[in-house]
């Protein structure tokens, strides 16, 4: 059983984080809306309507999933309550607010604004710097494909194309509706243990007593 | 400046070791021009290492980042200032930090910093595409 609780908790804490990667989505999906919604005053394209649009059903539905997810959170917690009491909470870490995250991608974008006028203004309007920085790029991208190619005798001495990736990077949240996917496909192998180990339980008891009657 | 789709191209063959489609971009590119690529490259190491440090200025890991860097790409590890490339990550997540590297160096560290962030990353085509939009928004700003 503990094992089963353990694999529970692990849906909960998996769950916990997809409803967050959820509520930044929406966040994000604000964010740009209102971007959009800025940059296409007064036009009526129908390509920035259409986006403006589906932006908006984008936020709204990633509010939905975010909800669901808080929601079945709660379920699991209590049902692993109930087979064993106290040792679930809800909600393992402090989940910020939609304010909260629609602030950090505002933030995100401000900084993201302020770092790039950083990185060109020193080229702007300088066209032997640009060319020259585009010729860096060219080359370390030409290094690269050069380790790739069949046959390159430096290939077997060079690094790996694709580096291993780093552990603390493993658990960043992916896609919170595949997430919710395999947190139910958890919970129902979970769910299928308990029923295995009841049914096991029970048959004991009945070939005890079976052993009991026969003697 | 309206971003080329085949600059943003360029870069997500780039990330994904696609050398063929890429080396296909690139005779396309010196045929047309270039114009835009460093824009949007600075577009991209920015949320790449966003995404990479979640934001957050960590000084110890940002050491090592660019430690890896140069270890991994001996070729050109003796153009890569430690000091310069950690300023550029700095840059990214403390809005206080100025650049300190010229634009040719700049270009360096960026594209080495892109290649390693988005291939730890481990992104679906489609976050990596959502990735490349973005920054082209930013690019185009």
């Amino acid at each position: 059983m503990a094992a089963v609780v353990s694999q529970l908790l692990d849906v909960r804490d998996r769950l916990a984080k997809s409803a967050v990667t959820a509520l930044r989505a929406q966040a994000d999906a604000i964010e740009a809306h209102g971007k959009y919604e800025e940059a296409g005053t007064g036009s009526n394209h129908p390509d920035i309507l259409a986006a403006v649009t589906n932006i908006r059903t984008a936020g709204e539905k990633a509010g939905k999933v975010a909800r669901l997810l808080r929601e079945s959170e709660d379920y699991i917690v209590k049902f692993i309550n109930t087979i064993a009491p106290g040792s679930a909470t809800s909600t393992p870490e402090a989940m910020p607010s939609g304010e909260e995250l629609v602030t950090e991608a505002a933030a995100r974008e401000r900084r993201g604004s302020r770092y790039h006028r950083k990185a060109t203004e020193a080229a702007a309007n300088n066209a032997e710097k640009i060319q020259k920085a585009e010729k860096a790029t060219k080359e370390i991208a030409s290094i690269m494909k050069d380790r790739l190619r069949p046959g390159d005798t430096q290939a077997s001495v060079a690094v790996p194309a694709k580096p291993p990736s780093a552990p603390s990077q493993a658990p960043k949240s992916g896609h919170p509706v595949a997430d919710a996917v395999l947190a139910a496909a958890a919970v129902s192998l979970a769910v299928r243990a308990i029923t295995q180990s009841v049914k096991n339980r029970r048959e004991r008891k009945q070939s005890d007593g079976n052993k009991t009657a026969n003697n | 400046m309206a971003i080329k789709p085949q600059i943003i191209e360029y870069i997500r063959t780039f990330v994904r070791n696609d050398y063929t489609a890429n080396d296909r971009i690139e005779a396309q590119l010196d045929e047309e021009g270039w114009d835009g690529l460093y824009s949007f490259l600075s577009a991209v190491f920015f949320y790449a290492i966003d995404l990479h440090f979640d934001g957050k200025r960590d000084d110890k890991a940002i050491r090592r980042f660019v430690a890896d860097i140069r270890s991994e790409n001996p070729e050109v590890a003796d153009q890569i200032d430690p000091v310069l490339a950690e300023n550029a990550i700095f840059a990214v997540l403390d809005e206080s930090v100025d650049l300190e590297a010229p634009p040719e160096t700049l270009a360096r560290i960026q594209t080495l910093g892109i290649y390693k962030a988005l291939n730890e990353a481990n992104l679906s085509d489609s976050e990596l595409d959502e990735l490349l939009a973005r920054a082209a928004r930013l690019a185009e700003s």
